[in-house]
């Protein structure tokens, strides 16, 4: 059934997944801001001045509630178990009350993202890239494709202390080209396998390969 | 049956709701990245009031084209797919000689989507007539996805806004006909006289009234599957455009929208067309042809898969 715009939950106003990151909930706010602001040519021709003006003041309450700990969780208990995406998946685990995303490592989950940001339809297709959560839920994780990647290749890079320059000369991947995979600007980003090939050096670079005991999701498709 | 019809292949279709965003620019460049991609792709000018396809493939000679099939001088519009320079990319070519031909009859209309539907190729692509006539909202939702084409401009989106505006309630239309939705003209007039209400508006009011009726239009609208691809971007603004529109798109208009690509500003397109060549040949490494080489390999991974028992026609071959 649809949903009066009003009524709409935070997650739902600002296209963010509900195990969405507190950057994800970051950038969907900013998102949303300049796409409801007066001057926004996104919603000119759609929306008046005063629809305009009131999705502003939700997205507002939204980024006020979701990007607080603690009105987040409180908001989460209410609104969640009611969430059709948290029903279906069943991220929630009856025995200890908690959700399983929780559980999961972060790394793990850094490649789920990017296999899921690079190649959307490998988490679908033929056994490329398939979750190890299974039923292909990581396809609509994030709203926009091309878009988080680098910034967890970059959280994972300042996390192990490493420079541009230094992760550069490990991956034999300029800096310029790092901080524009970093920065995830399609204007100066490579496309298509040239990107593939050099985030499978970047992440080898970071060593994620190793550590989640498995071959780069990358490899297969650069060597056709 | 042929293998063709056995193995259905993807049909794209390309719009804008306004002149100047690029539609032929981004046809005849995908196409021939999709030949490369995909092989045995054909191009189709239905841009029926002002083709100019060939202009952009660099195809100068004159030949067979869509007005001699249109007007039953030749009965297959596979006849008239013709080699280009580009091995696997084949033209149908706009006719410039029918005026009519930008008011096709229904007939005419049905006769070329069967036609092109049963094209012997491994994918088609549809270089679309600016506006929002009925012709040319039916041949975009012909395609699997269609792909609208925007310029970072208020007026370009506008126009945008009422293309998808256009093909939404032609969607619900043949729903709610086809399902018997008693309710639906009623409450479509009394939303036309709101002029600031939104898609979403409409629905909600059906719903308030048929529930049934809501889900099933609903549903209807988000089976309607754009891509939308922002041309002419010139810094990052513009490509956070693409994701705010699309954002307004899934709220207010119910529509499955999603971001192709975005195609920076480059002022070499303006010397490749006076070159008569097509921007990807003569700059491949721009960020324009990288640009459309990634939508072109997107499109082609997320299509039908070529079967193997399809193979080429003679055609493309050559």
């Amino acid at each position: 059934m649809i949903k009066k715009i009003e009524e709409m939950d935070f997650y739902d106003l600002l296209s963010l997944r509900i195990d969405a990151s507190p950057k994800d909930v970051e950038n969907a706010y900013l998102l949303a801001v300049t796409t409801y602001h007066q001057e926004g040519l996104a919603s000119y021709g759609v929306l008046g001045d005063d629809d305009r003006g009131f999705m502003l003041d939700r997205v507002e309450e939204a980024f006020e509630t979701l990007s607080d700990p603690e009105k987040k969780k409180a908001y989460d208990a209410i609104v969640l178990p009611r969430h059709p995406e948290f029903r279906q998946r069943a991220y929630f685990r009856r025995s200890t009350r908690r959700l399983e995303i929780e559980d999961a490592s972060e790394d793990k989950r850094l490649w789920d993202k990017i296999r899921a940001v690079v190649k959307p339809s490998w988490i679908h297709g033929n056994g490329h890239g398939q979750s190890d959560n299974g039923g292909g839920r990581h396809r609509e994780w994030l709203p926009e494709d091309f878009y988080y990647y680098g910034e967890y290749l970059k959280m994972v890079r300042q996390k192990r202390g490493l420079t541009r320059e230094q992760i550069a000369e490990r991956c034999g991947v300029s800096p310029a080209r790092i901080e524009s995979l970093e920065e995830e600007s399609s204007l100066s980003r490579p496309h298509g396998k040239e990107l593939l090939e050099n985030l499978k050096l970047y992440a080898k670079g970071l060593g994620l390969d190793s550590e989640n005991g498995r071959d780069s999701p990358f490899s297969d498709r650069i060597d056709e | 049956m042929s293998e063709y019809l056995k193995h259905p292949k993807p049909i794209w279709a390309i719009a804008g709701g306004k002149g100047g965003t690029g539609k032929t620019f981004l046809s005849a460049n995908l196409a021939i990245a999709l030949s490369m991609e995909r092989g045995d792709i054909v191009a189709v000018d239905a841009d029926l009031g002002g083709p100019n396809l060939h202009t952009l493939l660099g195809v100068r000679e004159n030949g067979r084209d869509l007005g001699d099939f249109l007007s039953n001088r030749v009965s297959r519009l596979e006849d008239i797919a013709l080699p280009t320079s580009f091995p696997g990319l084949r033209l149908v070519r706009g006719s410039e000689n029918m005026l009519f031909l930008a008011n096709l009859n229904h007939y005419r209309k049905l006769k070329l989507i069967r036609q092109i539907k049963s094209l012997p190729a491994r994918g088609v692509i549809i270089d679309l007539g600016t506006g929002s006539a009925y012709n040319t909202l039916d041949l975009f939702m012909t395609a699997s996805p269609g792909i609208l084409v925007i310029t970072p401009e208020p007026t370009a989106i506008e126009n945008a806004y009422l293309f998808l505006k256009s093909c939404a309630l032609r969607v619900l239309k043949a729903y709610a006909r086809y399902f018997g939705i008693s309710d639906f003209d009623r409450t479509l007039s009394q939303w036309l006289e709101r002029p600031s209400a939104t898609l979403r508006n409409f629905m909600e009011i059906l719903a308030d009234g048929d529930g049934s009726a809501g889900q099933i239009l609903t549903a209807a609208l988000n089976n309607f599957k754009v891509y939308l691809v922002v041309n002419k971007a010139r810094d990052k603004r513009d490509v956070h455009l693409g994701r705010s529109i699309i954002d307004v798109v899934r709220k207010y208009f119910l529509i499955d929208m999603d971001l192709l690509g975005v195609v920076p500003y480059d002022e070499r397109i303006h010397w490749s067309l006076k070159k008569f060549s097509p921007f990807i040949s003569e700059y491949p490494e721009s960020e324009v042809s990288r640009a459309i080489r990634s939508m072109a390999e997107r499109l082609s991974q997320e299509s039908l898969p070529v079967h193997p028992e399809v193979s080429p026609s003679p055609e493309a071959e050559r």
